[in-house]
């Protein structure tokens, strides 16, 4: 008769690792974790007075076949985090970039500008002079023609001016290229810039107002709509003259506009502000 | 004697519970969870790690590697505060649905 072979934990438990690690499924780290588990299962029966070997196989079973154990990690008990959260990254992602587009597409800009203007003070023109000043780009309709609708003889203390070489086509995209790459904000002092299309040369005109400019302006350059008709609103008759301005109409305060015209003149930041007021309270009287 | 869907659904809720008790390590929680069932979760110790790292991966318990009392390495688990929101959660679901099938067999509701 063969003599029983002596039991030996650690060979057993060296033999069981390797099965359980020639599996599908579990990583080292998981198998160091169920041989943690089962080290402690098989402490644990050894106070119930068991051999050895009979502590490892109770505790062996207990941990469960090395096949069935590797079995439940590598199934699919739910599905897998990363491919949930993949999902929700791509989504965010999208969300992200998206809103992003919309926030970073430059509907208005800060920058500094060169305008060449003609001041003038009793209808008399003095200038041109050259006006650095710091100005606001939009590039919607929208605003410039809900200003216009709002805008008022008094509010008059805005000019316009047109690009500079309005018919040179270089020095058009530089001046643009140009208030387009500074951006920055205005401390104070603020001014706007609208800029229209470009089939009509006129169309190419910027419009602006600064609200620390105190007295009016005139524009020097021809301002006209694309039936060549010039549009100026006389500050003095709060008309729309349109007629070739003359030195002695062009104590205007900005120009209005129809469609397809060339200028928008705004009070925008008088308007902001007005906005921000609180409405007045009701007087005695109007109950 | 539970059905495998079953039991792979409630140790889910069961680990969170049993380790809001405190912390604790994997045979420890096998034992545990034998005792309460009354042996009637018929699991092999083995399956609750995948369902444990499941867990740990939706940051609901943490784990730590530590030398125990007797000498060897354990990974000891614990719960994190989103791991005893979603334990708050879990108790109302199966409640609720405990209680929807208790009404069916006549038996007193557990309140909630």
């Amino acid at each position: 008769m063969e003599p029983t072979p002596r039991f030996d934990l650690e060979q057993a438990v060296s033999a069981w690792r390797q099965e359980l690690a020639q599996q599908r499924g579990p990583a080292a780290k998981d198998v160091r974790e169920l041989e943690a588990h089962l080290r402690d299962a098989f402490a644990a029966l050894k106070k119930f007075d068991l051999s050895d070997e009979e502590a490892f196989m109770v505790a062996w079973h207990r941990v469960g076949p090395p096949t069935a154990v590797a079995e439940e990690y590598a199934k699919e008990i739910f599905p897998p985090l990363w491919r949930t959260r993949l999902f929700w990254y791509a989504f965010l992602l999208v969300f992200v970039g998206v809103a992003g587009w919309m926030f970073s597409r430059p509907a208005e800009y800060m920058a500094d500008a060169s305008l060449r203007m003609v001041k003038s003070s009793n209808g008399e023109p003095a200038g041109p002079e050259e006006f650095n000043t710091r100005i606001h780009i939009a590039e919607t309709w929208n605003v410039a023609s809900e200003v216009a609708q709002m805008m008022t003889p008094e509010q008059r203390m805005a000019f316009v001016a047109p690009f500079p070489d309005a018919d040179d086509p270089d020095a058009k995209a530089n001046l643009v290229n140009r208030l387009l790459a500074q951006r920055f904000v205005a401390p104070g002092r603020l001014a706007y810039i609208l800029q229209f299309g470009v089939e009509h040369p006129d169309k190419k005109l910027v419009a602006v107002v600064a609200d620390d400019f105190a007295q009016a302006f005139m524009n020097q350059e021809k301002i006209r709509d694309p039936d060549q008709q010039y549009q100026w609103l006389d500050h003095a008759s709060s008309q729309i003259i349109q007629s070739e301005p003359k030195p002695a109409q062009i104590l205007f305060s900005g120009f209005f506009l129809g469609l397809g015209s060339a200028i928008i003149i705004t009070m925008l930041t008088r308007l902001i502000s007005q906005l921000r007021r609180p409405p007045p309270t009701p007087s005695a009287e109007a109950v | 004697m539970f059905s495998r869907e079953l039991i792979a659904a409630s140790a889910r809720p069961l680990l969170l519970s049993i380790l809001a008790e405190g912390e604790s390590y994997g045979y420890a929680l096998a034992q545990r969870a034998r005792k309460l069932s009354q042996e009637q979760v018929q699991w092999t110790d083995g399956m609750l790690y995948p369902v444990l790292h499941r867990l740990e991966e939706e940051e609901l318990i943490k784990s730590e590697w530590r030398e125990a009392e007797t000498g060897r390495e354990r990974k000891y688990y614990s719960l994190t505060r989103g791991g005893r929101r979603a334990l708050e959660k879990e108790k109302e679901q199966w409640l609720a649905a405990h209680n929807t099938l208790i009404q069916l067999w006549n038996l007193p509701p557990v309140s909630t």
